[in-house]
């Protein structure tokens, strides 16, 4: 189909257009799908290609999104399953564990950026992937190294800090 | 990094939901916006953890099967009745035996089963051991951390000395152990690095655990606990070792004491209880948070307890608020000496439809200090248990 090679470009809050196939994205993003398929009506049998703005992400990203939305695709599409693109769940036995380990391997406010990202383009697996690397980072650390980490202000009083550890002593 | 305010509710809940139950703990505690998050999204059930005491199994010396005993309490009701993990003709209901537990999970020969969920899974065949009689099973589970659970396999000391063998360390700088993880779904080999100093020669050891056996009144007592992922083995020859699964190392640490005692798990770790010249009770904790990086038993409680002990009169009966779950496992059907059929109804005592409150720190069944004879050594085993998890007071259980 015609339609299978159209190409959509994704302008950043920072203004730099980046181009990424139709299909792919469709397939990867939600919230871009939505958008792409709003447009439709207008750009049908034309060449014309689609500009959409992104305007809570920026540029780098949403080249790392495309990084990671391309990389899942092309494997997919090589193990023969075009129809599931196996953005895989973490943990997984797959060829891009590896290659997702190293993606989620970056500075907090990275990470945290690409948490947003996929939140708000509505790509699950990539949300999933960054939200339990950050909880990786939560894991084993103390109340008082986490909110050194996150940059987190205790506003607790100290009596309802006082019950909140009642609460929870169990845990500690 | 900004977690903070500037997080939509969403997307931190997306993060948070990734915890364990302990992490969900801490993460209520950093901040309100976490606590509402966690709250509101119902990332934590507590009510779900084993934070308090159903009830306890009893595997008495000279039954085959396991018993239960239990409290009345505003909590869920759990039931010892194990028998539906048991495939088998209807109406059967075959001894079940509790070989080990763990955090509210019981560890059967066939399988492993949630008491308070009625949840269980079979177990695969055990792997071929080189000398199977001489080895322990271990249940791990903590759902604090993870629903997955294991078994480790843990060789006993030999109890012959052989050639080889003679002027070997115990334990070995290296043991390969047997581990099923319910996550795998199999059993594997792995080898475990001793860290530290061998508790002793073997040639020295060998034959302790008759020794130990004796000690302890004739009982063979298992004594191990889990806690923070490392598993707590008392050895025969009055040594612990801590078998970490996390990095496959393990160490063996001396124990405080060469009297009696009985090592078990409590609100902050690894304890070690014991009671001499009668009563005479001591109770470590051990301690692994040393500045200088090694592991120690601290001191806790050292009092005579003569004086809160109760009469242990075995002519009154004492009848709390306790009740054993009382299990006939028999054939439904039987046949008398004339070959004629007749029903044999199990015995399942029914468990009170009242509700009390379980109140720890007044659970007395018997009124201490009136015990009117001593005769050297306690008549009843003293058991340490932890009552209820939050309470840091000392629980006795006096079982007569």
């Amino acid at each position: 189909m015609a339609s299978e090679k159209k190409v959509v470009f994704l302008r950043s809050s920072d203004g730099e257009a980046f181009e990424v196939s139709e299909e792919v994205i469709s397939a990867a993003s939600v919230t871009i799908k939505g958008m792409i398929d709003e447009e439709s009506p207008s750009r049908a049998d034309t060449a014309a290609t689609t500009t959409l703005a992104i305007p809570n992400v920026t540029a780098a990203t949403l080249s790392r999104v495309l990084h990671y939305v391309n990389k899942h695709f092309d494997a997919a599409a090589v193990v023969g399953r075009p129809d599931d693109y196996i953005f895989c769940a973490p943990g997984d036995e797959h060829p891009l564990a590896r290659f997702d380990d190293d993606f989620v391997d970056v500075d907090n406010d990275t990470l945290i950026d690409l948490v947003h990202a996929a939140e708000y383009l509505h790509i699950k697996k990539l949300f999933d992937l960054t939200c339990k690397a950050v909880a990786d980072k939560l894991k084993g650390r103390t109340i008082d190294q986490i909110r050194e980490t996150f940059g987190i202000v205790n506003d607790y009083t100290v009596e309802e800090e006082v019950e909140v550890y009642r609460e929870n002593s169990w845990a500690f | 990094m900004d977690l903070g305010p500037s997080l939509p509710d969403d997307v931190l809940a997306g993060v948070l939901r990734r915890l364990a139950p302990r992490g969900l703990a801490a993460s209520r505690c950093v901040c309100k916006a976490w606590r509402r998050v966690v709250d509101d999204h119902c990332l934590l059930r507590a009510d779900l953890l084993p934070l308090s005491l159903g009830g306890i199994f009893l595997n008495l010396h000279d039954l085959r099967f396991t018993q239960f005993l239990s409290r009345p309490t505003t909590g869920a009701v759990v039931s010892g009745r194990l028998d539906y993990t048991v495939p088998g003709e209807h109406g059967f209901m075959p001894p079940v035996y509790v070989r080990d537990h763990c955090n509210g999970l019981l560890l059967l020969d066939h399988c492993v089963v949630n008491p308070a969920t009625q949840q269980w899974a079979p177990l695969p065949p055990l792997p071929p051991l080189p000398d199977p009689l001489h080895t322990e099973q271990y249940l791990l589970f903590d759902p604090t951390l993870s629903l997955n659970y294991d078994l480790l396999i843990v060789p006993d000391i030999p109890s012959e000395l052989n050639d080889e063998c003679e002027e070997s360390e115990w334990p070995p700088s290296t043991l390969i152990l047997h581990v099923f993880s319910s996550e795998a779904g199999s059993w594997e080999e792995r080898t475990f690095g001793r860290e530290g100093e061998a508790a002793g020669m073997l040639a020295d050891m060998v034959g302790s655990r008759r020794h130990f056996f004796d000690r302890q009144c004739g009982f063979f007592v298992r004594q191990c606990g889990y806690w923070r992922g490392e598993l707590y083995i008392c050895c025969e020859n009055c040594f612990v070792m801590r078998i970490s699964l996390s990095n496959n190392t393990y160490q063996a640490i001396r124990m405080p004491t060469e009297d009696v005692f009985y090592l078990g798990k409590s609100i902050n770790g690894i304890y070690c209880a014991s009671i001499f010249q009668g009563s005479q009770l001591q109770v470590w904790f051990l301690n692994d948070q040393c500045v200088h990086g090694q592991t120690e038993w601290v001191l806790k409680h050292g009092r005579d307890i003569f004086p809160f002990l109760p009469n242990l009169n075995y002519d009154e009966q004492c009848d709390g608020p306790w009740i054993l779950q009382d299990f006939y496992y028999c054939r439904q059907e039987e046949h008398n000496s004339y070959g004629e059929a007749y029903d044999v109804v199990y015995k399942n005592e029914a468990i009170l439809e009242e509700k009390f409150v379980w109140d720890s720190d007044n659970d007395n069944v018997l009124e201490p200090g009136t015990r009117i004879a001593t005769t050297g050594a306690l008549e009843a085993w003293i058991l340490l248990v932890r009552v209820e998890p939050n309470s840091r007071g000392l629980g006795l259980l006096v079982l007569c």
